[in-house]
């Protein structure tokens, strides 16, 4: 159990960002960027993509896991990557870390619990750079850098409600609001060297912030306690993005896909189980909306197993393993992409109420995998760390 | 909660505070459709300057912390340089016996050295060249002090009794041969050192000239040293510096009055050519840029990445005057060209990394006859601050411009550069970014 304990730790540390950061994909780029999955570590370690887990949750895409928090909570999940990028012969590594969802929930009758949530939807943090000359009069050639940055996002803040209909049955329901805003810095600058003189960069940046509204629904059923069928529909209001102040480009308005996301969990053995869980998403709509690029619908599925036979210090020490892999929507470098990948991870239940129910509990849960579009190649360690504490 | 679940929340605690950054994986196939065009646009004078004038009259010989000596030098030129010492020392440390330092009044100076540094590299002659030392007797004005006058100061013009320092008494004459040394060596004897001791004296001062035909030496630093035999040990003579407390120099004839006509920056006093920047509304464009863009070229101050003046630099109108050595040149803002020539500059556009001006080095071959060579002197600040009608680093958008020598006065030697309406006239080069706004995909 010592041996465990100081694993569990490793892999919390690791999990700490090496370097600062928040982008993890270059294929972000690609459209309006990288869609985040609103999963929480033990749900990456079990090849989760989105609903349907035995047990309590609180993620913005299954409004319906929170049914079961029977007291006040706080959960809060943090995602760190390794990523390996290749593209041709070049080779880089980034280290980027994102703060994907946080969730408070607070039962407001013995079957109903309100939760407020926020996470990411889309991730936009890339940079482009290439290198090209110049023929200017006077000057043979002229090497110039130049590099475009785009900066932000599209998060979603949402107030849900689960309800218990039944002890079999369970229903939930948010709304929200789509929030974030991105910034794009394009700049060239020049090889003063060659030039002789000094010749000052050329910028141009714009901004934009976003609006939007999304609802979700989704329901949990319960069979004996060993088996667990979860399915939501998550639906977007258009996506607007309104231009900064400066900033010379039109407002744009993104039609957004409607997503399903079903999941299956089902008990082996008092201290086994398995699920499994697909996500679908159209995304056809805000590719019509794309000035440049396309983009269709995306399916994901996974599944994974979870042992909860081991302790820690007489505390429960589930251990988990799964697989996923997930489209991605939006076409980059003139083609679809797709991230697919083995996952491991571990939790701990510090404290539990006599009932059972979690007052702290940590996941933890770390992904090998790779993406690839064009001449772009990624592989990536994924770290994602939950914590939750309740009863507060 | 239990003790042993403490350590594990704070560690995910600081986990998830330290959570956020801003760094973002890079790649370098083109993703967008941002294709920004970099072009340059050269104007002709007439279509970007006008009204260029030369005011000279900035600065003094003593402003610049160096000497000049002369003797019928190319036109003519004659320069002595003039200097004034400091207090004598009136005690000296000495040690004793035990090696213990005391300090001792009694002593006696009984001699001293001048030593000048110069600068050989004008010197055509590198044959034996008369050096004299004089003491001058006559009331003088470090700070005013001309060929012509002993002072002018407070609106009182005293002349010398005789142009080039009035009446002297030689103490010195001594012939300096100029290979392979830089230093000349004066030595005083102990009544010349007693005659140039009472500081109460104003016509106090020393005179250095070269008597030798055909030289010019630029002297870059002046030391005087006095020989002191402590009372106490008379058989030891210490060597004790004493301040040079002003150095000057006056020279003849002065630098002709420039005819408008070509561009001048330097000397001692400084020369600085002024004009006046009219930038068009829009640029003259073909092909390509056209393409892109609307033609002609709207001149805007976030297209511009870089504007400079060409200028050709062009012989020395009068020979005694030219560069010796690499100037420095820079064009700075003038800030109230109604109050000409008296008017405020710019603090320097270009700084290095030490803070100090950064301007454009011009060698002196380019000043000599056939070394004519395009000098390129950046103005980007004050072309974009004149296009953005905003202030730029501290200074208010100014049209009127001043091309003058780096940290002037500097050098007796002034560059010259064609004016307009000649062969090689000022060009003004305009580097341009266009782009199209930038948007969501």
């Amino acid at each position: 159990m010592r041996a465990l304990g100081r694993l569990f730790a490793l892999g919390a540390f690791v999990s700490l960002p090496g370097g600062a950061a928040t982008g993890q994909s270059a294929l972000a780029a690609g459209g309006l960027g990288m869609p985040i999955d609103p999963v929480d570590a033990r749900g990456r370690a079990l090849g989760s993509v989105g609903v349907g887990l035995f047990g309590t949750g609180l993620m913005p895409g299954d409004p319906a896991g929170a049914v079961d928090l029977a007291a006040p909570t706080i959960t809060v999940t943090l995602q760190s990557a390794w990523l390996e990028l290749r593209e041709g012969t070049n080779a880089s590594t980034v280290e980027g870390s994102r703060f994907p969802a946080l969730g408070v929930s607070y039962p407001v009758s013995e079957r109903g619990v309100v939760t407020l949530t926020y996470g990411g939807v889309l991730d936009q943090d890339w940079t482009q750079e290439r290198l090209d000359t110049l023929h200017l009069e006077g000057d043979a050639v002229l090497p110039v850098v130049d590099r475009f940055t785009s900066d932000g996002g599209v998060a979603a803040a949402r107030v849900g409600y689960a309800h218990r209909l039944s002890p079999r049955f369970a229903v939930g329901a948010a709304v929200g609001l789509l929030t974030g805003s991105s910034a794009r810095l394009f700049t060239r600058t020049f090889d003063t060297l060659a030039a002789d003189v000094d010749i000052a960069a050329f910028g141009s940046s714009a901004r934009w912030t976003y609006s939007g509204t999304t609802l979700t629904v989704g329901a949990l059923a319960d069979i004996d306690d060993v088996v667990r069928i979860a399915g939501s529909f998550t639906w977007f209001g258009a996506l607007e993005a309104e231009p900064g102040q400066g900033t010379e480009a039109a407002a744009r308005s993104y039609d957004m896909p409607l997503e399903f996301r079903a999941g299956v969990s089902g008990r082996l053995s008092p201290s086994l189980s398995v699920a499994l869980s697909l996500a679908w998403a159209d995304w056809s709509g805000t590719g019509e909306d794309l000035a440049t690029g396309s983009a269709g619908s995306t399916l994901g599925f996974g599944g994974g197993v979870e042992w909860e036979g081991a302790t820690l210090f007489g505390k429960g020490l589930p251990l988990r393993a799964g697989w996923r892999r997930s489209e991605l929507p939006f076409e980059v470098f003139g083609a679809s992409a797709s991230e697919s990948g083995p996952s491991l991870g571990v939790g701990l239940l510090l404290l539990e109420r006599a009932d059972g129910l979690p007052l702290a509990r940590v996941d933890f849960g770390a992904e090998r995998g790779s993406r690839s579009a064009g001449p772009v190649t990624e592989h990536f360690w994924r770290s994602t760390v939950s914590f939750r504490v309740a009863g507060f | 909660m239990k003790r042993p679940t403490l350590p594990w929340l704070a560690l995910l605690a600081a986990a998830t505070l330290t959570g956020c950054g801003d760094e973002s994986p890079m790649v370098t196939t083109p993703l967008t459709t941002v294709d920004p065009l970099t072009f340059e646009v050269r104007l002709p004078w007439s279509e970007f300057a006008s009204n260029l004038r030369i005011v000279g009259g900035y600065g003094r010989p003593v402003q610049t912390g160096t000497a000049l000596l002369a003797h019928e030098f190319d036109d003519g030129l004659k320069a002595r340089t003039l200097l004034r010492l400091g207090a004598y020392p009136t005690s000296v440390e000495v040690a004793d016996s035990l090696g213990t330092r005391q300090v001792e009044s009694d002593i006696s100076i009984i001699s001293g050295s001048l030593w000048l540094t110069v600068d050989t590299t004008e010197t055509r002659d590198l044959g034996a060249t008369g050096v004299r030392l004089d003491r001058l007797l006559e009331p003088w004005d470090a700070r005013t002090a001309t060929w012509a006058l002993a002072s002018d100061s407070a609106g009182v013009a005293v002349p010398w009794s005789e142009p080039g320092g009035g009446a002297v008494e030689t103490l010195r004459r001594l012939s300096w041969l100029p290979r392979g040394r830089d230093e000349i060596l004066i030595g005083l004897d102990s009544v010349a050192i007693a005659l140039l001791g009472d500081t109460t004296v104003s016509e106090r001062g020393l005179m250095v000239s070269i008597e030798s035909p055909g030289n010019r030496l630029h002297v870059s630093r002046v030391r005087m040293e006095v020989h002191v035999v402590p009372g106490s040990n008379q058989d030891s003579t210490l060597v004790v510096p004493v301040d040079v407390a002003d150095l000057t120099y006056v020279y003849t004839p002065s630098a002709a009055p420039p005819s408008d006509v070509h561009f001048r920056a330097g000397g001692v006093p400084a020369w600085r050519s002024l004009f006046t920047l009219a930038l068009p509304p829009s640029l003259p464009a073909t092909g390509r840029v056209c393409v892109r863009t609307t033609c002609p070229v709207p001149l805007t101050s976030a297209r511009v990445n870089h504007a400079s003046i060409l200028l050709t630099t062009r012989p020395t109108d009068q020979a005694a005057f030219a560069p010796s050595d690499t100037m420095g040149v820079e064009f700075r803002g003038v800030l109230a060209p109604e109050l000409l020539p008296k008017s405020p500059v710019t603090d320097p556009l270009f700084v290095d990394s030490l803070g100090l001006p950064a301007g454009t080095a011009v060698p002196a071959e380019a000043f000599r006859p056939g070394g004519s060579r395009l000098v390129e002197i950046p103005v980007t600040p004050i072309v974009r601050s004149l296009l953005a009608g905003a202030s730029f680093r501290g200074f208010r958008p100014t049209p009127t411009v001043a091309l003058m020598e780096l940290r002037e006065p500097t050098s007796f030697a002034f560059a010259s550069f064609v004016g307009p309406g000649h062969a090689g006239e000022p060009v003004l080069r305009l580097v341009l970014t266009i782009s199209d706004p930038l948007g969501l995909p």
